[in-house]
C-alpha cells in the first residue's frame, strides 16, 4: 500500500519571481515518481519542508507536462511560505498528492475568474485548453495592483487567443483596463461568452459577489465552479480540519459547483 | 460458564500480548497496561479514560527526515490485546476501523491487535443513555469487530462469543469449547441506518440557530477536554520536531476547540467563536459521521460530560434540540446541575 502520509522529495528546477512576496517554483519529483505523477487542474499538493510542516498548494502548470514537472505558486503568508520563497533552484521541497477533485473537463466555452494568487490553478486550466479551436475562452483577472499580478509576462501571448480582462483595485492597467475596480466590475461591463462553464478561484469573500454578477448575466449555478481554501493536514478526509458541513474540502473539493454548495451547505457554512 | 473457567484464556493473552484493560485504582476505573488477571476490573464500569491512546496514540511518529529524505518508520509492532472492552468502546473501535481504513499506520497496528470485549449487563443508569443512543438490539455483536466477547449473566453464568478465526484459535488454546460463533456482517445493519441515528441527525443538522448554541457559547470554555476523553474523537495535526539527526514528523491528537484548528494562511479562522466550535463538534458526531459511514458518531458513554469543567451534559443538549420553539429558554439549564455527584440520581 502506498503511504499517502509520506512526503516525496521534489527538486526545484526553476524559480520565477512574480513579485516581492510571490514566486513560482517548477518542481520535479525523484524518479520514478514524476513519471507516474498525475493531476487535474484545481487539485492540490501538500508541499512542505522538514521542520515547517506542509500546506496545500494548487498546481499551475499544464497537466500535459506532468510527466516532466509541475508548478506551484507560493506567496509569503507565514513561516513555511517565507522559508520556501528563500529556496533556489537545486533545493528540495517535500510533497504529497495530488489530492482532491479538480475542475471538470472543459466541454464548452470557458470563463475563468481569478482573484489575486487564486489565478494559479486557473493558469493550468488555461494552458490545457488555450489551443483548442472548438471552444472560446474568456479570462478575468482581479488584483490589488500591478505589483501583485501573476503571470503578466504571458498576457501578450494569451491575448492572441483569448479575451483577457485585467482589473486592479488600486490603479488602472493601461491597455487592459482604463479604470480601477474589482473583478466584479469587469464582469458586469463585459459581454460574456455564450453558454459557458465558469471556473473561479480567489479569496472566499469575493465568491458571493462574483456569483451574483454571473447569475445576473444568466449563468446557472451548476455551471459555476469555485475553489475553496481550508486548513489541511491529511489531504484524505480524515483529520477534520477542512470539514464544511458533511464535506471535506480536501476530498470532496476543493472545487465545488455553486449548485452543490447551495444544496449541501447551510448559510452559516457557505454564504452564496 | 464460571469466570474461573475462562480466566486461563486471559492469562494466555497476558503471556503473549501487551494487555490493556480496565483497572480499579482506589475506586476509579481506568484503562491501563496490566500484568495479571487479578488487576483487571470486571465490574463493567465505563473507565474514565478510553482505549483510544492504544488504538490511536496521542503522538505517533509518521516519518523521519534523515539525510535529505523522509523515510517511513516501522511502527511499534508489538502485539497488543485490549481486554474487557465494553460494548460502547467496541462501537467506537468500529468507527476508527472505518475512518482509518486506508491509513497504513493504523492498519499495521490494528492487524496485531486482539480484542476481548466484555459486558456485565446494562448499567443501572443505562436508561439515561437510551435517551439518545440507538436501542441495544440483541444482534448488536454481529456489527462489531472483536475476537472474543464475554457476556456476564446475572447468575454468574458467562456466555462466550467468538468473533473471528483468531478468537477461535485462542479459545481452543485455552481449551474452551463452549462458545458461540458470531459472524461479522458489516458495521451497518442490513435494514439500514438505525432510526435513532437518523432522528438525531435531523435534530442537530438544522439547529445552528437554536438558542442552545448561544447559551453554550457562554458556558463552554473551549478547553477541549471532551475531545481528549471522547472515544470517537480522532482529529489530528501533523507536527514536526527537530531531532539531533534531522526532523521527526508525527501526528498528534488535535481538538476542534483549539484556536488554530481552522485557521488558514493570512490568519482567517473559520471556527472563530465558541458557538461555531461546539456546533462543529456536535455536527461531526451526529451529522458528518452518520452521513459518511451510516454509523453513530457518539456511543453515549458520557465521558465528555464527566470531564467537562463547565458541566455540559450532552444528553440535555440533545434533549433541548428536540424543542420545537427554538428560542425558548429551558426550565432548567443544560449545564451545571446534576454534575458528577448527582449523575446517578
Amino acid at each position: 500500500m502506498k503511504n499517502p502520509l509520506l512526503p516525496l522529495r521534489a527538486k526545484i528546477i526553476a524559480k520565477t519571481k512574480q513579485n516581492d512576496t510571490l514566486n513560482c517554483f517548477r518542481l520535479q519529483l525523484d524518479r520514478p515518481h514524476q513519471r507516474d505523477f498525475q493531476f487535474v487542474p484545481g487539485q492540490f499538493m501538500m508541499v512542505g519542508l522538514p521542520g515547517y510542516g506542509d500546506a496545500a498548494f494548487t498546481t499551475s502548470s499544464d497537466p500535459r507536462d506532468n510527466r516532466k514537472y509541475f508548478d506551484i505558486c507560493v506567496r509569503v503568508a507565514g513561516e513555511l511560505t517565507a522559508k520556501i520563497n528563500d529556496l533556489n533552484v537545486g533545493d528540495y521541497l517535500y510533497v504529497r498528492g495530488a489530492f482532491g477533485n479538480g475542475f471538470p473537463e472543459v466541454k464548452q466555452n470557458l470563463i475563468i475568474i481569478g482573484g489575486g494568487c487564486g489565478f494559479a490553478p486557473l493558469k493550468a486550466v488555461l494552458l490545457e485548453n488555450i489551443k483548442r479551436d472548438d471552444i472560446k475562452i474568456q479570462a478575468f483577472v482581479g488584483c490589488k495592483n500591478k505589483n501583485t499580478l501573476l503571470f503578466s509576462d504571458h498576457y501578450a501571448d494569451w491575448q492572441k487567443r483569448i479575451h483577457l480582462n485585467v482589473i486592479l483595485e488600486e490603479e488602472p492597467y493601461p491597455g487592459l483596463s482604463e479604470e480601477k475596480g474589482f473583478v466584479t466590475d469587469a464582469i458586469r461591463h463585459a459581454d460574456l461568452l455564450l453558454d459557458p462553464i465558469v471556473y473561479v478561484c480567489g479569496p472566499e469573500v469575493m465568491y458571493r459577489f462574483v456569483v451574483k454578477e454571473l447569475e445576473i448575466k444568466g449563468i446557472k449555478p451548476e455551471n459555476i465552479y469555485l475553489s475553496y481554501e481550508r486548513r489541511m493536514y491529511c489531504g484524505m478526509g480524515v483529520c477534520q480540519h477542512c470539514a464544511i458541513g458533511s464535506c471535506y474540502v480536501c476530498q470532496d473539493g476543493p472545487v465545488f459547483s455553486v449548485k452543490y454548495l447551495r444544496d449541501n451547505f447551510e448559510k452559516h457554512d457557505v454564504d452564496l | 460458564m464460571k469466570t474461573e473457567e475462562w480466566q486461563k484464556l486471559v492469562e494466555y493473552l497476558l503471556a503473549h500480548f501487551d494487555v490493556y484493560a480496565p483497572v480499579n485504582v482506589v475506586g476509579r476505573v481506568k484503562v491501563k497496561k496490566v500484568d495479571s488477571f487479578d488487576e483487571i476490573d470486571w465490574s463493567g464500569t465505563i473507565p474514565e479514560n478510553t482505549f483510544k491512546s492504544v488504538i490511536f496514540p496521542p503522538n505517533e511518529l509518521l516519518a523521519q527526515y534523515r539525510r535529505g529524505e523522509f523515510k517511513e518508520v516501522n511502527p511499534d509492532t508489538r502485539p497488543v490485546a485490549l481486554v474487557g472492552m465494553n460494548i460502547l468502546d467496541l462501537e467506537a473501535l468500529g468507527l476508527f476501523d472505518q475512518v482509518f481504513a486506508k491509513d497504513p499506520y493504523y492498519l499495521e497496528r490494528r492487524r496485531k491487535m486482539f480484542i476481548l470485549g466484555f459486558s456485565n449487563g446494562i448499567e443501572d443508569d443505562y436508561r439515561r443513555y437510551r435517551i439518545f443512543h440507538h436501542d441495544n438490539e440483541e444482534n448488536v455483536l454481529e456489527h462489531r469487530n472483536f475476537d472474543i466477547f464475554i457476556e456476564r449473566q446475572k447468575n454468574n453464568n458467562d456466555i462466550i462469543f467468538s468473533g473471528s478465526a483468531l478468537g477461535q484459535q485462542w479459545l481452543e488454546k485455552a481449551k474452551i469449547d463452549d462458545f458461540e460463533n458470531i459472524e461479522f456482517v458489516g458495521f451497518v445493519p442490513e435494514q439500514g441506518v438505525p432510526k435513532k441515528i437518523t432522528e438525531l441527525r435531523g435534530r442537530v443538522a438544522e439547529s445552528f440557530d437554536h438558542a442552545i448554541w448561544e447559551e453554550l457559547n457562554k458556558s463552554c470554555i473551549a478547553c477541549g477536554r471532551c475531545t481528549n476523553a471522547c472515544p470517537t474523537c480522532f482529529c489530528y495535526d501533523t507536527v514536526d520536531a527537530h531531532h539531533r539527526d534531522g526532523v521527526d514528523r508525527s501526528r498528534q491528537w488535535s481538538s476542534c476547540f483549539m484556536n488554530d484548528f481552522s485557521s488558514i494562511a493570512g490568519g482567517r479562522e473559520y471556527l472563530d467563536t465558541v458557538k461555531k466550535k461546539i456546533y462543529f463538534w456536535y455536527y461531526h458526531k451526529f451529522v458528518r459521521i452518520p452521513d459518511q459511514f451510516s454509523y453513530a458518531g457518539c456511543v453515549s458513554c458520557l465521558r465528555c460530560f464527566k470531564v467537562c469543567p463547565a458541566g455540559i451534559n450532552i444528553v440535555k443538549v440533545l434533549q433541548r434540540l428536540k424543542d420545537k420553539n427554538k428560542n425558548e429558554k429551558p426550565t432548567s439549564s443544560p449545564e451545571g446541575e446534576n454534575h458528577r455527584q448527582d449523575e446517578t440520581k
